[in-house]
């Protein structure tokens, strides 16, 4: 399972390389910037995680339940700190660049607040799934949130919000 | 690199994780390639997609609390 979530945090790191190391677009108007790509990249972690919510719900529902209530309730708890830093570091974010970089404290404690708790899912998240497959396929959304966390990171230590 | 060049490499690692991970897979990668499309047009614009992203953290909050209260727990705040 470690293999394959470090082919996810590759995948993502190496589409994040990729355009920060080639930012030539279509709309030569209208270039896109690394701090405008960081956005994009914070709502694809935002709607993982809400993928991710959604089927350790339905497969709580199941009967018998794939994943026991005990097990939802710990997956979900951590899931919701990760909603809300990320809430609060979208309000940051939204505001531009320039006011992203006086608050890079804030914006460095969010994002460590987001990976903490995305951390704890890979090492405990999957711990009470018995179905293999199931197991898997929350592991996947699991290693894609985490490894969006960590191209924030780069994202904004690219756009110069970060040292 | 060409615009060309990164999308090709592009769909070539999001093909590598497809026949990896399977099925989840393909779902992940469909919206990271969206993502990738939409940052492909040209300007994005921060606000539209910080407030539709926030939407997203309040609609995921608000269903974890749902949850929550149906199975007995305290909501988290």
């Amino acid at each position: 399972m470690k293999k394959l979530q470090k082919l996810i945090v590759l995948l993502l790191l190496t589409v994040v390389l990729s355009f920060t190391a080639c930012r030539h677009n279509t709309n030569v108007a209208n270039p896109t910037t690394p701090f405008q790509q960081v956005l994009l990249w914070n709502k694809g972690l935002s709607e993982a995680n809400q993928d991710l919510e959604k089927s350790v719900r339905a497969l709580n529902s199941t009967v018998p339940p794939v994943i026991d209530t005990e097990t939802t309730k710990n997956i979900l708890t951590a899931q919701f700190k990760i909603f809300k830093a990320d809430k609060a570091l979208t309000k940051i974010l939204e505001q531009g660049p320039e006011y992203s970089s006086g608050k890079a404290a804030e914006v460095n404690d969010l994002i460590k607040e987001i990976n903490g708790s995305a951390t704890n899912l890979v090492n405990t998240g999957t711990v009470g799934i018995k179905n293999p497959a199931k197991q898997q396929e929350i592991s996947g959304y699991i290693s894609a949130i985490s490894g969006l966390g960590q191209t924030l990171v780069v994202g904004l230590q690219v756009a110069g919000v970060l040292k | 690199m060409s615009n060309n060049t990164t999308a090709i490499a592009t769909i070539s690692v999001v093909g590598q994780l497809i026949g990896t991970l399977g099925p989840v897979a393909i779902d992940l990668a469909l919206k990271i390639k969206a993502l990738i499309e939409q940052n492909n047009l040209g300007s994005v614009d921060i606000k539209t997609v910080g407030d539709s992203t926030i939407a997203v953290d309040d609609a995921g909050m608000t269903e974890i609390n749902q949850w929550l209260t149906e199975h007995g727990y305290d909501k988290l705040s």
